[in-house]
């Protein structure tokens, strides 16, 4: 029982009893005062009774008789006078109130003594029988009925009655201390119960949150602090379960989400064409999640097609179209040869499947390795930008095009131009998303067209994946430690000579 | 980041849009939630003001595409008046200059809708 207390009951139990102990102790010694005081009350008592007596034996002594003593003996006997009698100068009795004392019948040893200095004494007493009789004698007179000695009068007092009565109040306070002290076990047992069940219950959800149950609920309907105790702790549950539910969804779409990284980087990672004419460099990184750009480099017989693409939006949405767009080209590239009607065809149905709101922009371009000609399809892309190495200067190259997935019919077909080009050795064609254009610093300028330009005339005289990693390195500069806040795509074809 | 602030102003039954700041990836969010607004509201005749606004991403075009069909479905149309240069190279760029009206002030586009 003791074993389930806390520390501050167990403190409480041990100073109750200590406290019901020194009451009885003290119950005791008030117990044991009285019955002294009692005592002395008694005694005080019992000396004026016997001197009473003695007073009327001296008036008898003149006239009585022995059967008028006798009587007179007898009628002074109460409860608490037992006996009294007279004895003679051999400590005899000679006159006695009770059958117990036959005359001639000696006195106690004890009690001889006593008598020896008798005539000098007011009044002699002793107790016996463990104080439950007290005896009184008196010096009487050296005559008595025509006989002389010295006389002395005996009394016995019981003390019966007091005792009975401090053993009887003795009795009630050991029997009341044992009853309060029942009583309080109990109630205290049954009050800590009361007091502890509550946290009792507490512990048992710590202990079942603790082990993952999240659905536990604590039922403790009192309005009291443990209540609201219950309450904040059946919500803190419930937000618990409702964060780890976040968790878990949340790790699911990590998950999913590093799967299609994995996907979509997968599918940058191809080799590049080999070209004897033609110096490829490419590069792709995404800002922050899964990008929506895309570029492509494809072969066919002596033909080099260009792409990049920059879906709107970011994330799996933009990265599903970004995909969806691959396949369309990709399955369309080798049957269509005409730039045109390919681009017409992937945006028809790339309509079909793409959510109102995105769209496409792409900038393709199709190098003929032995005319040295060139077509180009721009669906709302930024321009490509060329330099041309015979004049050192850079130009803008933008057919007109909407962007694809913005309208089916007629409107693109009608807008969509096919443009041209030639090139010479030492030609420099960029394709980029805007987020090489729209790089954007601290003071929210952007790294811009200019910007771009002036670099490409700088490391012209490079190898292609030296004027793109040259042009990395002066943009993030340009940045100056800012994050892309696009994705980042870019694609140099250089014209180089064969024999390079 | 910079902000996008929107304000609506009504002329009898078209509504003017005036757009200040930047409308990209990070505030095509509220555009796109105020022009839905309008159009449960069947306020379809739309002019969007453009000459304070900065800047304008492609998430920011994705807006117009995406409520364009219920915009015009419904008998409505959304014009667009006053974009500047920059604002304009995009529209024109990405083929939207053929897809919606541009005017050069809030007059002539409300007057169009009649």
């Amino acid at each position: 029982m003791f074993k389930n207390f806390s520390f501050k009951w167990k403190i409480l139990c041990v100073i109750s009893v200590i406290l019901i102990f020194a009451l009885i102790l003290f119950s005791l010694l008030v117990n044991i005062y009285e019955k002294n005081l009692l005592l002395k009350i008694n005694d005080e008592k019992g000396r004026v009774i016997v001197e009473t007596i003695k007073g009327n034996l001296d008036l008898m002594m003149l006239s009585g008789t022995k059967l008028q003593f006798f009587d007179f003996l007898n009628s002074k006997k109460t409860y608490e006078i037992r006996d009294i009698s007279i004895l003679n100068n051999e400590k005899k009795h000679i006159l006695f109130s009770t059958e117990k004392h036959i005359e001639g019948s000696e006195i106690k040893k004890p009690t001889i003594e006593l008598l020896h200095d008798i005539k000098s004494k007011k009044i002699s007493a002793v107790s016996f029988d463990n104080n439950m009789t007290r005896t009184y004698f008196i010096y009487l007179g050296n005559s008595f009925f025509k006989e002389n000695g010295s006389f002395v009068l005996k009394v016995n007092f019981s003390q019966k009655r007091i005792y009975d009565f401090i053993n009887k109040q003795t009795k009630q306070i050991v029997f009341l201390s044992v009853f309060i002290l029942i009583i309080g076990f109990i109630g205290s047992f049954f009050f800590g119960t009361i007091v502890t069940s509550p946290i009792k219950k507490l512990t048992t959800g710590t202990f079942e949150i603790g082990n993952g149950n999240l659905d536990y609920k604590i039922n403790i309907n009192s309005n009291d602090e443990f209540g609201s105790l219950a309450n904040s702790f059946n919500q803190m549950a419930e937000n618990l379960k409702f964060a780890q539910k976040q968790i878990i969804v949340k790790e699911i779409m990590d998950r999913d989400f590093k799967i299609a990284m994995d996907i979509q980087n997968a599918l940058f990672k191809q080799q590049l064409p080999e070209s004897n004419v033609l110096d490829i460099a490419t590069h792709y990184e995404f800002a922050r999640q899964i990008g929506g750009d895309y570029y492509e480099v494809l072969k066919a017989n002596d033909e080099t097609t260009v792409l990049v693409a920059d879906v709107s939006g970011k994330g799996i949405p933009g990265s599903l179209i970004m995909v969806m767009l691959r396949s369309l080209i990709r399955a369309q590239f080798h049957s269509e040869h005409n730039l045109k009607k390919l681009i017409l065809k992937v945006n028809r149905m790339l309509m079909e499947d793409i959510t109102p709101g995105k769209f496409v922009t792409l900038l393709i371009a199709k190098f003929n390795e032995s005319t040295n000609k060139l077509d180009i399809i721009n669906a709302g892309h930024i321009p490509l930008y060329k330099y041309i190495a015979g004049k050192n200067k850079i130009i803008e190259i933008v057919p007109n095009g909407l962007g694809l997935g913005l309208d089916a019919g007629v409107i693109f077909e009608q807008n969509l131009e096919l443009g041209s080009d030639e090139m010479q050795l030492g030609d420099i064609y960029v394709f980029c998303t805007d987020g090489v254009t729209e790089a954007m610093n601290k003071n929210r300028e952007q790294f811009g067209e200019e910007r771009l330009k002036n670099a490409v005339v700088k490391y012209k005289d490079r190898d292609s994946t030296t004027i793109l990693k040259n042009i990395k390195t002066d943009i993030k500069e340009f940045l100056q430690g800012e994050e892309f806040n696009d994705d980042f795509t870019m694609v140099i074809v250089k014209r180089i000579n064969k024999e390079a | 980041m910079a902000n996008l602030e929107i304000m609506a102003e009504d002329k009898n039954e078209v509504t003017v849009l005036h757009l200040k700041g930047f409308l990209d990836a990070y505030t095509f969010q509220d555009f796109e939630d105020k022009l839905k607004e309008l159009i449960s509201e069947d306020r379809v005749k739309i002019v969007v003001a453009m000459d304070e606004l900065d800047y304008i991403s492609s998430a920011g075009l994705g807006v117009f595409m995406s409520v364009i069909g219920q915009v015009r479905t419904k008998g409505g149309d959304i014009k667009l008046t006053q974009l500047n240069s920059k604002v304009y190279k995009v529209f024109e760029l990405l083929g939207f200059t053929k897809l919606f009206q541009t005017f050069d002030n809030i007059e002539e586009a409300a007057e169009n809708f009649k």
